[in-house]
């Protein structure tokens, strides 16, 4: 894949230049935002095992190509270079879609050294680093940052709970969408590795990073709920446990739960392999109902 | 409070799976697919009870927190999990805990529910190859949207209609047969389950060297049992600062 990615940009950036010097659009604004629409619309429905997210990736390249390729025979087989494997997050990979148009916008123009393999090259090379950005920062932070905000409003019954976190959701993504969309289009592929080297995006990750694990943190101590019911006789006193616990460290039972939860997710074992979320779950169901029966917990 | 489950109810929870799965408009349909709080509100709407269905709804977000779908495999389905194990809840008048138990099993058969769809949309694909060949676009159209919708809607839509309506007599008779101590298990289970939810978002977005943050956001609230927005905004001030030292070490290197 990496290879595939540096030859294709390398290429560009060469067609780039050249083509630049011939100016003029074929193609308006209102053509790269209809076609981020229909990807917005359609990315997710047609979803396959074999090519997963191509018919949506051809959807949304469909009117820009009519536009670009008057003669039938070109139109079929642009049609068909987009119908092949493609998958990404449906966000940040909208840098690879622009890109893709601002490409067969210079090939309509007559750029001959634009080949389908430099064009399918860079979507299959740069998919899968926008992939990964993006499912870290819209669905592993983001989302999780503002539905945990939630929580403790949804357990005070409250609807709004309900809309609220899926409405900032849309709006934050579909407000970056759009910006990659045209971004990918109008900065071509030197963007898109200039992006992928940017400071600001690790920046802007480590930031996240930060904010959400002190969100977690917090909302840990008041929402993971694990205590003990055990008391000690001894010499005719009673010392409830979780009192002396109390004492020396408050919520040190929560933390060594979350603790114990995350090493058991990360801690790597013999097989190489991960612990999975349904093997947690399980795990943690099984130690709940055993503790919490035989009266330790509880 | 009234329980029991009409088949109106019934038809129209199978109904929002249905629609939950056509899976257009991808940030806010993604989105949907892991904000169990909102599934909770529809069920609370359809069902009578939506302060009872926002505390399920809220069990079940901590649990499902960190999931996510690399490549669009979740190894769970938070959705047809919350809109079953709620709307059980609703109808059987079970204690709350349940819902976490009951969520774990219907999740991951949702899950196998996804690989059924993604291997029939093969069909669709190849279906579009031909109309590509011919410069089709509106049958292309019809493969990538309307044809995978008309398989899924159903698909998805019956078996929770059946699950909701014909479920609650069968929850009843488990709950009948339960010893006090598994109630009180269960209860435990309840309280540990977010811990899962917490361990999932940590260990995808936590570098071993940020964890020290997580330690703080715990004890600020342990000690001060502030509010959320407190915590939030002084979240957003430490990542402000992080970014600019950081920032500031890097220019001085160079």
């Amino acid at each position: 894949m990496e290879t595939n990615e540096t030859k294709g940009m390398h290429e560009t950036g060469e067609i780039q230049e050249s083509a630049g010097t011939k100016g003029g659009k074929l193609l308006t604004k209102r053509d790269i935002t209809k076609s981020w629409l229909l990807w917005y619309l359609a990315c997710e429905v047609s979803n396959s095992f074999e090519r997963l997210q191509s018919i949506a990736f051809c959807i949304c390249m469909g009117p820009i190509l009519k536009k670009l390729y008057p003669d039938k025979e070109d139109y079929c087989a642009a049609l068909t270079r987009h119908l092949q494997f493609f998958n990404t997050q449906g966000i940040w990979g909208g840098i690879v879609h622009g890109i893709t148009i601002a490409l067969e916008e210079e090939r309509a123009k007559g750029a001959k050294d634009i080949t389908d393999e430099t064009i399918t090259g860079i979507k299959t090379g740069l998919m899968g680093p926008f992939a990964g950005i993006g499912d870290t920062i819209d669905f592993a932070t983001v989302l999780p940052i503002i539905l945990a905000f939630f929580i403790p409003i949804a357990q005070d019954g409250n609807w709004i709970a309900g809309v609220l976190p899926i409405t900032i959701f849309t709006i934050i993504t579909g407000v970056e969408g759009y910006s990659f969309w045209h971004l990918g289009y109008k900065a071509g592929t030197a963007s898109a590795t200039q992006i992928l080297q940017a400071g600001w995006i690790k920046q802007l990750i480590l930031g996240a990073s930060v904010l959400g694990l002190f969100m977690m943190g917090g909302l840990s101590a008041s929402l993971v709920k694990v205590s003990t019911s055990l008391k000690i006789t001894a010499g005719g006193m009673n010392l409830v446990v979780q009192d002396i616990l109390d004492q020396i460290l408050p919520g040190l039972l929560p933390l060594l739960t979350v603790g114990g939860a995350y090493l058991f997710l990360t801690l790597p074992r013999k097989s190489g392999k991960k612990v999975s979320f349904i093997v947690l779950v399980v795990a943690i169901l099984i130690i709940g109902l055993v503790l919490g029966a035989l009266g330790i917990l509880g | 409070m009234e329980t029991g489950i009409t088949l109106f109810q019934a038809v129209l929870i199978g109904l929002i799976y249905g629609l939950s799965g056509i899976g257009a408009l991808y940030g806010f349909m993604c989105g949907l697919g892991f904000s169990t709080l909102t599934w909770a509100l529809l069920v609370g709407l359809v069902m009578g009870d939506v302060p009872g269905a926002m505390v399920i709804g809220a069990s079940l977000q901590l649990m499902y927190l960190g999931i996510i779908a690399p490549g669009g495999n979740a190894p769970q389905d938070p959705t047809v999990a919350t809109l079953v194990s709620t709307t059980l809840v609703l109808a059987t008048g079970a204690p709350l805990e349940t819902a976490v138990a009951l969520a774990i099993p219907l999740g991951l058969l949702g899950a196998q529910l996804l690989i059924l769809i993604r291997t029939v949309n093969i069909v669709w694909v190849h279906m579009a190859d031909r109309y590509a060949a011919k410069g089709n676009i509106k049958g292309i159209y019809l493969a990538g949207l309307l044809y995978p919708t008309l398989f899924k809607l159903p698909l998805r839509w019956i078996p929770v209609t059946l699950a909701t309506y014909f479920g609650p007599t069968y929850i009843e008779l488990l709950l009948d047969m339960m010893p006090e101590a598994v109630i009180n298990g269960l209860t435990v289970v309840g309280g540990m389950m977010p811990a899962v939810g917490f361990a999932m978002v940590v260990s995808v977005i936590g570098r071993r060297n940020l964890l020290p943050f997580f330690a703080a956001g715990f004890f600020f609230i342990i000690y001060s049992g502030i509010t959320t927005m407190a915590l939030a905004i002084a979240g957003l001030i430490l990542a402000y600062l992080t970014i600019m030292f950081t920032n500031r070490n890097k220019s001085e290197v160079a």
